[in-house]
């Protein structure tokens, strides 16, 4: 693959882009931003193979990566320019699972500490459902009857771990 | 050895001399052959000054291997390889003079022996120029045309003119159409049995005329008749080549034709007759050496039936290209006939029917139809593909498949509930769906092999393919209980189900139906789960996610420490053993770490008492433990003699001290004992090696990866790194901040 020697200056992009880590790249280069696979990354500006922005788990950390490292996902954009904040175009119900499994990954490995066993493998098993379902969701394979019926279940299933 | 063989110009190789002037061969010489000396002063020098060869320019080397006889010149000199035997023979120059010489004053048997030489020499491009500069190929071609060859002498003439044609230096356009015709009419004299490579050659070069020459493809056309080709592909020889130069040149007539004569040609083709040849002579043999791949003629053949299916096909692109016209009448014709077939079918009920039709007949049935378009249905035909092909297949499908036409649409049109398969709509979709799937309207490629079986076997293939797919798609639709809003969703599933009976090469269409009909949504859904597990495991295995993996080990196995020291601070009553192994009835102990992790605690209880630290007498401080011992090594598992105890749920504390020695365990199960040594081994730093460990790490451990992985689903991981740039040639970031 080569690079295009073009773009020797940094531009900023038209309007900002969400983007997911595909790979790990340590950042070892000046103001590199080290990525992990499955970090999501906001991008301000491009220049030939790098990009510039930050990962949303950090968003005052800025630093640089090569663009083949991330893979652009749809978004919307509110504000403009530094301030600008993105945020991923899925559906929503996909959006509150990730949310919900995030903030339960914390009290799950809770649970697995304290030895609350019972509520450790229940807890698991609803996760998992929640992640099968999602990945359904988001293949977008099912018809329409079985995307509702599927969206049933899951609200219950978040309703049943919000308790 | 010689300093000269670490010279890589030097190459060490035998030269031997099989055809010498004089009576005897001259004894094989080594000889040591430098790339940088010119190839004539190595002849001159290192062979002929040996062999005492006068005239050193008569003379060239040649390779001898089995698959390369070619001439060595400057420029091929580079595949000689240290160790190759090599030829010394008569030069190009010299040899064509030999050989022109045989051919125009020798005897039959001089002549014949010239040719059979020539032909072979034909193939290398050095001999071939040196012949066609001294007008060798133009004598061929007159002695082939003037019918001055025959028998031996004219097979050997014309592998020699397929050769030198070959290599693609002398343009087709010079042949004339006398010789055309003479080559013509080796094929076509069916009465008299041609040497089979006679008939090859011939096919070959027609072939290439036909694709090559500008304008004499219609000469060929006027001399060659589709049904004489058709009988070389039964040929008694069941020569293999001879029918896939057959096929060939049939490929070639059929696509330089005009539209005219190609839909004759196809005529011909699809007729049954000419179609059970192609199957039972190609299809069927080509199938069995399939199983026996040492037939190897397989590709070559499987890419002419290929572009003979194609080619075929392809007179479906007008009709896939060709808007409706609201206006013509024909298409208008078809569409009542359809409404007719669907409602007009039942005799016993014509009287209802004429009552029916005076209400509303034509507004109300045509809805029933299902197009989308409902005032005028013609519109639905105005996308390109499928166009009117659409038209086509539905109305060939109500005419000879009328019984499931019309169950599909009263089905449909009686359902009252948003369930219903709108078959306008649905057929329109398939056929550009086929369309796609056969690639109609594009241009046979070059490499292409896959063809269908079942082509051959029916005058109407693609119709068929057409009848027998829309009655699956009801069925598909029926079984994902779709509604309208899934249209996109069935034919997601349907190519999936076409493409996949497709590509088990069913032989007819009966066993093409068989295929469809197992493949069932759900066996579909299946196979797609399938996939989406098999992606998962090698996902599993990808290196950025094994990478990440290792990366967050230690975080794991840091709250696996936790757990299992929370478990020790909790702590287990152990049954009493004896330190010889006996288990003491009724009697139990209670072992606890304390909360700073530092003192082991312990005492005796009864069977139910969980005692706090304060209430057990002993202590052991963890820095007095020397090691953990496991198994039928503990001090109280030495001397088992056959009790019943079962060691694995054992282990030990070996002390420091010299007083007590060991303190010795007996676990009341496997987690226990599992989280117990986890623990222990925790205290001295040592490694968790338990099966609950590993358990525990695996289940935290894909947990933490797949939520970390969220914002990452239906995002291809790439399978190998992507590509670092250099680095950028300044920091002079746009936005200036951090």
């Amino acid at each position: 693959m080569t690079f295009s020697k073009e773009g020797k200056m940094w531009v900023p992009l038209k309007t900002c882009k969400l983007a997911v880590a595909v790979y790990n790249w340590k950042g070892d280069v000046q103001c590199g931003l080290p990525l992990e696979i499955g970090d999501s990354v906001q991008i301000f500006e491009e220049n030939g193979g790098w990009y510039r922005g930050f990962c949303i788990k950090n968003r005052s950390s800025w630093g640089i990566f090569p663009t083949g490292v991330v893979s652009i996902r749809p978004c919307s954009v509110k504000g403009t320019g530094v301030n600008a904040i993105v945020e991923p175009k899925d559906d929503p119900l996909v959006k509150e699972i990730a949310n919900v499994l995030r903030e339960w990954a914390r009290l799950w490995k809770k649970l697995y500490v304290e030895r609350e066993t019972y509520r450790f493998s229940a807890v698991a098993k609803v996760m998992r459902e929640l992640l099968a379902g999602r990945r359904a969701l988001v293949a977008g394979t099912l018809t329409q009857d079985q995307t509702r019926a599927l969206r049933l279940r899951l609200v219950a299933k978040l309703d049943w771990g919000n308790r | 050895m010689p300093s000269a063989t670490k010279d890589s110009t030097i190459l060490k190789i035998a030269v031997e001399m099989l055809n010498a002037p004089e009576t005897q061969d001259k004894v094989p010489l080594l000889i040591e052959f430098d790339q940088s000396q010119p190839l004539s002063s190595i002849i001159q020098v290192q062979l002929c000054k040996p062999w005492g060869l006068p005239d050193p320019e008569n003379y060239a080397l040649q390779f001898s291997e089995s698959n390369n006889r070619n001439y060595i010149t400057e420029k091929n000199r580079n595949e000689i390889k240290n160790g190759l035997v090599l030829r010394l023979e008569l030069s190009p120059a010299r040899t064509v003079q030999e050989i022109l010489g045989k051919i125009n004053s020798g005897t039959e048997v001089e002549k014949l022996a010239a040719l059979e030489k020539l032909s072979i020499l034909s193939s290398d491009l050095t001999f071939a120029l040196e012949f066609i500069n001294k007008k060798g190929l133009s004598l061929i071609i007159q002695n082939i045309e003037s019918g001055k060859f025959s028998g031996n002498c004219l097979k050997f003439a014309l592998v020699t003119f397929v050769e030198l044609m070959d290599h693609g230096i002398i343009s087709w356009d010079i042949l004339e159409n006398p010789f055309i015709s003479k080559v013509a009419s080796f094929i076509n004299n069916l009465a008299n049995a041609q040497d089979p490579k006679v008939i090859q050659s011939s096919l070959s070069i027609l072939e290439n005329i036909v694709l090559n020459s500008s304008g004499k493809n219609l000469q060929v056309e006027n001399e060659i008749t589709i049904p004489n080709l058709v009988s070389h592909l039964q040929n008694s020889y069941q020569d293999s080549v001879i029918q896939q130069n057959a096929i060939a040149l049939i490929n070639a007539i059929f696509s330089k034709a005009d539209v005219t004569k190609r839909k004759t040609i196809a005529a011909t083709l699809s007729s049954k007759q000419v179609r059970n040849v192609i199957y039972d002579n190609l299809i069927a043999m080509s199938e069995f050496s399939r199983n026996a791949p040492k037939e190897g003629v397989g590709t070559e053949l499987a890419h002419q039936l290929y572009v003979l299916q194609t080619l075929t096909l392809g007179l479906l692109e007008p009709r896939m290209k060709q808007r409706a016209d609201s206006q013509e009448q024909e298409s208008q014709e078809k569409i009542k006939e359809l409404r007719r077939i669907a409602f007009e079918n039942d005799g016993a009920s014509a009287m209802e029917v004429n009552a029916r039709r005076q209400l509303s007949f034509s507004k109300d049935n045509t809805k029933k139809l299902g197009f989308k378009c409902e005032i005028d249905p013609m519109k639905d035909f105005n996308e390109t593909p499928p166009g009117i092909l659409a038209l086509d297949c539905m109305l060939y499908f109500s005419r000879n498949y009328q019984e499931d036409y019309t169950k599909i649409v009263l089905e449909n049109s009686c359902r009252a509930d948003e369930h219903e398969c709108p078959f306008g709509k649905t057929s329109v979709e398939l056929v550009k769906l086929l369309c796609d799937i056969l690639h109609i309207g594009e241009p046979p490629s070059e490499q292409g092999q896959s063809y269908h079986p079942l082509f051959f076997t029916n005058d109407r293939p693609f119709e068929e393919l057409f009848c027998v797919c829309i009655v699956l798609l009801n069925k598909t639709w029926k079984e994902m209980r779709a509604t309208t809003e899934d249209f996109i969703k069935v034919f997601s599933v349907v190519r999936e189900q076409i493409s996949r009976a497709l590509s088990s090469s069913p032989n007819s269409f009966e066993k093409f139906r068989q295929k469809i009909n197992q493949l069932t949504y759900s066996e579909i859904t299946q196979i797609w789960q399938q996939e989406r597990t098999n992606r998962e495991v090698w996902e599993s295995h990808a290196r950025p996610i094994v990478e990440l993996k290792e990366k967050i080990t230690p975080e794991i196995i840091e709250l696996i420490q936790q757990q299992r020291l929370g478990v020790l601070v909790g702590g287990t009553r152990f049954k009493k053993y004896s330190s010889r192994g006996q288990r003491i009835k009724e009697k139990f102990w209670f072992v606890r770490l304390s909360p700073n992790h530092k003192v082991l605690h312990y005492g005796d209880c009864d069977e139910k008492s969980t005692p706090s630290i304060e209430e057990l007498g002993n202590k052991l401080p963890v820095a007095d433990i020397k090691c953990l011992i496991v198994g039928k090594d503990c001090p109280h598992m030495k001397d088992l003699r056959g009790r019943k105890i079962t060691p694995q749920l054992a282990f030990s504390l070996i002390l420091k001290s010299d007083s007590v020695t060991s303190l010795d365990f007996m676990a009341p199960d496997e987690q226990i004992y599992d989280y117990w040594t986890d623990g222990i081994n925790a205290l001295l730093n040592e490694k968790m090696v338990s099966k609950n460990f590993e358990n525990d790490l695996e289940t935290l451990l894909s947990m933490d990866i797949k939520v970390r992985l969220l914002d990452a689903e239906g995002i291809d991981i790439p399978k190998d790194p992507p590509p670092i740039p250099d680095e950028p040639e300044d920091y002079d970031f746009y936005y200036d901040n951090n």
